[in-house]
């Protein structure tokens, strides 16, 4: 990305290309591997019970069951994979925090909807994971800070 | 590492022609906004954000007025009259152990962030190719330490390829995106839609909860922190005076424009109950596609992701090392291993000492289940690391103005001194708003938490510095290498 020095562009030049090599690689990769949840009657049916999971919950915008399927397919997709493992909790916990995407990324005391569709999710389709997930989401401090 | 070819104990004309320093190697100020931008902003952040609705604008311009602004136009200045970076600055504002100090505190605070980004990288490849290796330690480690050494590697090469992936990440990885983000919401306003999220006046501000809403308000400061990180670079302009401004003005324009544009365009099409049924950043744009019926997208936007993640951590990993180089070989604050340079003049042992370092951390993060669910406490001992540096900047950029008035400066920041007062004051805030038990600490006691993040941050901030400071020996001191060759 210099524009005064032609050496370091040469010097870097196969650097640049091996990155574009590896992005196009990866995004090949990505294209065959991700799959997008299959619709199912089963699917339909898990979205249902989610979608009045979410309204017991006090949830006040419902996604719609079309969306649902798509993302969580019928077996909860991501979210069902080990709920109650460390690295999620870790995820989990990246995620109560700050608008920031660099170093200064902290932890905040999240809204209390922050992990209601998660656990409404964990107890309809994954439920046998629902007591680790519990053990460390009902400990965790909570506040009204996003205006309903 | 063959390439450290350097020692510390050769004299100077020895070393470089053993070096053999390449020609200056110039980067463009439009390079270096990049960079900037790179090293603060990208989408990641923007499914949080888009909880708060039309209210994620207030959370962003009010930190950008009284962080973003104080940081960014008192760096400008001082970058534009004193090359170096901050070590220089604070050193010459306020004395030389402060500027170590104000290094190591920027450099000390990245440790810990690397294991957490290259985490979210692992996660991210991982919902691409297959959703269950995100809980895999073995694949998070592997990830981590394979990404990590390439960076370093990259960085070893010098600053003009960390420029040139920096502004490749941020173009692919965050403005493409976040356009197609924007395009994509709108269209979804244009076709008759309703916003997701409401957009009247009354959601213009977030609910406030007390003490809660503070600890959100003011944390969120730190959004911002890092405009002044690559002001290390200065040396690689051809005209610093005039472009490091220039490079600040159009970072702090991109940055806004990536905080709060995709977050907006995210709530405008899904509800906020619903993104809280996401377990992560992927799943997330993933209901934003499942919305177009174009989820196929949501493979080429992790990888984008991971391009401007790593985007950014080249630049972390080339900026805050130099400035610890510089210093140390100034003052002698480092044993000469790790001051020696590679052919390429860059820091090389510094950055494998680092690796090192954080190679350890990052396989406890991977492997070990109790540091990988505890990690988020470092994230709060190294900002409040961080905003020592903050303190010491403001600090320095006054005492300068008025010890050294005449000095030339490229860029005169307007108010100067109300600047830095705004922003003593902001880092001031963060600094105790940090000792506010978060979500994550749950009911534990104040106290003990404010035992671990002053312990931490003590331990970390300042007794660290404070070794090398004393174990300092004048014999270690080593001449700076000539602008351009550590480029």
């Amino acid at each position: 990305m210099s524009e005064y020095a032609p050496e370091p562009e040469h010097h870097n030049r196969w650097v640049y290309w091996g990155a574009w090599i590896i992005l196009g690689v990866f995004i090949v990769i990505g294209l065959f591997t991700f799959s997008s949840a299959n619709k199912s009657s089963k699917a339909n049916d898990k979205a249902d019970q989610l979608i009045t999971a979410l309204k017991d919950a006090g949830a006040q915008h419902v996604p719609s069951k079309d969306q649902l399927v798509r993302v969580l397919g019928s077996d909860g997709g991501a979210i069902c994979e080990n709920p109650g493992d460390a690295l999620a909790q870790a995820t989990l916990y990246s995620m109560l925090s700050t608008g920031s995407s660099g170093p200064g990324m902290r932890p905040i005391v999240a809204d209390k909807r922050a992990v209601l569709g998660e656990l409404a999710v964990i107890q309809v389709y994954c439920p046998e994971a629902l007591d680790d997930f519990k053990s460390y989401v009902s400990d965790l401090k909570y506040a009204d800070t996003v205006e309903q | 590492m063959s390439a450290m070819d350097m020692p510390a104990e050769q004299p100077i004309a020895a070393s470089r022609a053993k070096a053999k320093a390449p020609t200056t190697a110039w980067i463009s100020w439009v390079a270096l906004a990049m960079m900037t931008t790179s090293s603060v902003a990208s989408l990641r952040a923007a499914p949080t954000m888009a909880v708060y609705g039309l209210a994620c604008v207030f959370l962003y311009l009010v930190p950008a007025v009284v962080f973003l602004l104080p940081t960014s136009l008192v760096s400008a200045e001082l970058a534009s009259g004193y090359e170096g970076g901050i070590y220089k600055w604070v050193s010459q504002g306020i004395s030389k152990p402060m500027g170590f100090l104000a290094v190591w505190c920027q450099f000390a605070m990245t440790i810990f962030y690397y294991p957490s980004l290259l985490g979210f990288v692992a996660s991210t490849l991982a919902y691409v190719i297959n959703p269950a290796l995100a809980t895999s330690g073995v694949w998070t480690a592997i990830v981590i330490v394979v990404v990590y050494w390439t960076g370093v590697w990259v960085s070893s090469r010098g600053t003009s390829g960390v420029a040139g992936l920096a502004s490749m990440g941020l173009i692919i990885g965050t403005l493409i995106p976040g356009v197609v983000l924007i395009f994509l919401a709108a269209l979804f306003l244009g076709q008759g839609n309703p916003s997701a999220a409401p957009m009247d006046s009354s959601h213009l501000l977030p609910a406030w909860a007390g003490l809660s809403s503070l600890v959100l308000i003011v944390n969120n400061f730190l959004s911002y922190s890092g405009m002044e990180m690559n002001a290390v670079h200065v040396s690689s302009l051809k005209n610093p005076g005039k472009e490091f401004p220039k490079a600040m003005f159009l970072a702090m324009g991109l940055v806004l424009a990536i905080f709060i544009l995709p977050a907006l365009a995210i709530s405008w099409v899904v509800p906020a109950d619903q993104l809280s049924l996401t377990a992560g950043v992927m799943q997330a744009f993933d209901a934003v596609f499942a919305e177009f019926n174009t989820q196929w997208l949501t493979p080429i936007f992790g990888i984008m992701l991971v391009a401007a993640s790593l985007g950014g951590m080249l630049t972390w990993l080339a900026g805050p090392s130099k400035g610890l180089l510089l210093i140390s070989r100034e003052e002698g604050y480092l044993p000469p291993y790790l001051q020696a340079l590679n052919k390429h003049g860059v820091q090389q042992n510094i950055l494998v000492t680092q690796g090192a370092l954080t190679t350890v951390i990052a396989l406890g993060y991977a492997l070990i289940p109790d540091v990988s669910s505890a990690y988020w406490i470092f994230s709060v001992i190294t900002t409040q690391v961080y905003l020592i540096m903050y303190l010491l900047m403001f600090v320095a950029a006054v005492r300068l103005r008025r010890n050294d008035p005449d000095h030339p400066r490229g860029y005169r920041a307007p108010m100067l001194v109300g600047l830095c007062g705004v922003g003593l004051a902001s880092s001031l805030a963060a600094l105790l708003i940090g000792f506010i038990p978060p979500s994550q600490f749950g009911g534990g006691s104040g106290w003990s938490y404010f035992l671990i993040v002053g312990g931490g941050a003590l331990g970390l901030g300042l007794l660290v510095p404070f070794l090398f400071y004393r174990l300092r020996k004048p014999s270690w001191k080593q001449p700076i290498p000539a602008e351009g060759e550590a480029s």
